[in-house]
């Protein structure tokens, strides 16, 4: 039973892995969502990550070598509770130092909440068929974004700058010691005015996508894991001005340590510049530890 | 079975392995200027002929420094120093990313002569620094540079 649940509750540590630490630009990515993909009632996640600038590409595709190294670290704590036996809520909130060149900023990044629906359970034990969680999310910009920045480095831009919505589904399935995960979501930002220094008159984000797949082996208290997910931004209009689209994939390997349980301990190195065609991203590479827990129903 | 998808997911990983392409080294100053003489660059409107140089090149840590002149040329060729009565102001927006960077400093020296202080672009990547003649806020005549950081 307890092996049961250790697969059955692994999947989002490598889902927040490779999400939640990509970002394409100023600390700025669409957040995991906060979910159960087990069976448990409720669970908590503190993950703490320390990400390096590795280069920035450009939108021609150059890369561009980061002679000054740009460091995010975050504290992102994480919530999520059954409200039946089907649904659930979730909320995200990450807490950011940006600092290079012996200058640094920090707060909150964006706050995201989460409504999840297990549309397909996997109760009846079918050898293939998926459990398939469908979710919503609403991201709320409460992080500076790049148009809003004060500091002269940017370094305050911790988040995207609009409110967005999104829509995804949470697949996952195991085979005895062997587990598998796929997600893909869509998500929209919503237009707003800006008036400062920099920009004067309307924000129109486009849409944006991300895939994610993954997987992993499982013995009685570990989980080795490894995944790779992709992610898409249209380009931001100002003022009915196209810039370019955001592209960058992540890979990551992560080891699990499951101390009891309830109780989960993750590993990771997520790296932007392994796969892929990035376009108008920054790519990082990023460590980050993570313990998770549980409360079982 | 696992052995088996495990190969093909790997031949499928390595497949999509990312081909850096590494910018080559650009010089800082800015594309399609010529010579002073050519008026190369101007005000959209007025059509007030701009040249730049930087006194003091920035970097990923560090701001720099221009300085421009405005000027008209006359039919024979002599060059006029263009005194311009609205404010003067220095923009840096980076297009393919539709965001600007820390606010320039701008100080007349002399007539139809200005130093941009302050000038830090956040990332690298192709830039545009527009130059802008504002009036009680709000811009009358524009000229734009390009420049890759």
């Amino acid at each position: 039973m307890k092996l049961f649940l250790s697969f059955t509750s692994s999947f989002l540590l490598l889902l927040n892995s490779t999400n939640a630490l990509a970002s394409a630009c100023c600390s700025g990515g669409f957040a995991a969502p906060a979910l159960i993909a087990g069976e448990q009632k409720a669970q908590f996640t503190q993950n703490l990550s320390l990400s390096e600038e590795h280069a920035y590409v450009d939108n021609e595709g150059y890369w561009h070598d980061a002679s000054e190294k740009e460091y995010i670290q975050t504290l992102r704590l994480e919530a999520a509770h059954i409200i039946s036996d089907r649904w659930q809520v979730g909320i995200s909130a990450p807490y950011l130092e940006r600092s290079k060149a012996g200058n640094s900023a920090s707060g909150f990044g964006d706050i995201s909440g989460t409504v999840g629906y297990e549309a397909v359970t996997d109760w009846t034990y079918d050898p293939w068929q998926p459990k398939t969680i469908l979710f919503g999310q609403l991201i709320v910009p409460t992080g500076k974004s790049i148009y809003e920045f004060n500091d002269a480095m940017a370094l305050d831009a911790r988040g995207r700058g609009f409110y967005s919505t999104g829509i995804g589904g949470l697949l996952t399935k195991n085979w005895m010691k062997w587990d598998a995960f796929l997600t893909a979501e869509l998500h929209k930002g919503f237009t707003k005015q800006v008036d400062n220094q920099q920009i004067q008159g309307e924000l129109e984000p486009g849409w944006g996508h991300s895939y994610t797949v993954g997987g992993g082996y499982n013995t009685a208290w570990w989980r080795f894991g490894a995944s790779i997910s992709t992610t898409h931004e249209d380009p931001v209009k100002v003022n009915g001005t196209p810039g370019g689209s955001q592209n960058f994939t992540a890979a990551a390997l992560s080891v699990s340590y499951f101390a009891t349980t309830d109780l989960v301990g993750t590993l990771t190195y997520a790296d932007q510049s392994l796969f892929g065609t990035p376009e108008n991203a920054s790519l990082q590479r990023t460590i980050s530890l993570q313990f998770q827990q549980r409360w079982q129903r | 079975m696992f052995g088996k998808l495990f190969l093909t997911i790997s031949l499928l990983v390595l497949a999509a392995c990312a081909k850096p392409n590494w910018a080559p080294t650009r010089s800082l100053d800015p594309i399609s200027q010529s010579e002073e003489a050519a008026c190369s660059l101007k005000f959209s409107k007025s059509g007030v002929c701009i040249y730049w140089k930087w006194e003091k090149h920035p970097n990923e840590s560090d701001v720099g420094s221009f300085v421009f002149k405005t000027y008209t040329i006359d039919e024979d060729g002599s060059m006029n120093a263009a005194d311009i009565q609205d404010d003067m102001n220095v923009e840096l927006w980076m297009p393919d990313m539709s965001h600007g960077s820390s606010p320039v400093e701008v100080s007349k020296t002399a007539v139809g002569t200005y130093r941009a202080d302050e000038v830090f672009f956040i990332m690298p990547g192709k830039w545009e620094i527009k130059f802008q003649i504002k009036k009680s806020g709000v811009i009358q005549d524009e000229a734009v540079s390009v420049i890759h950081f």
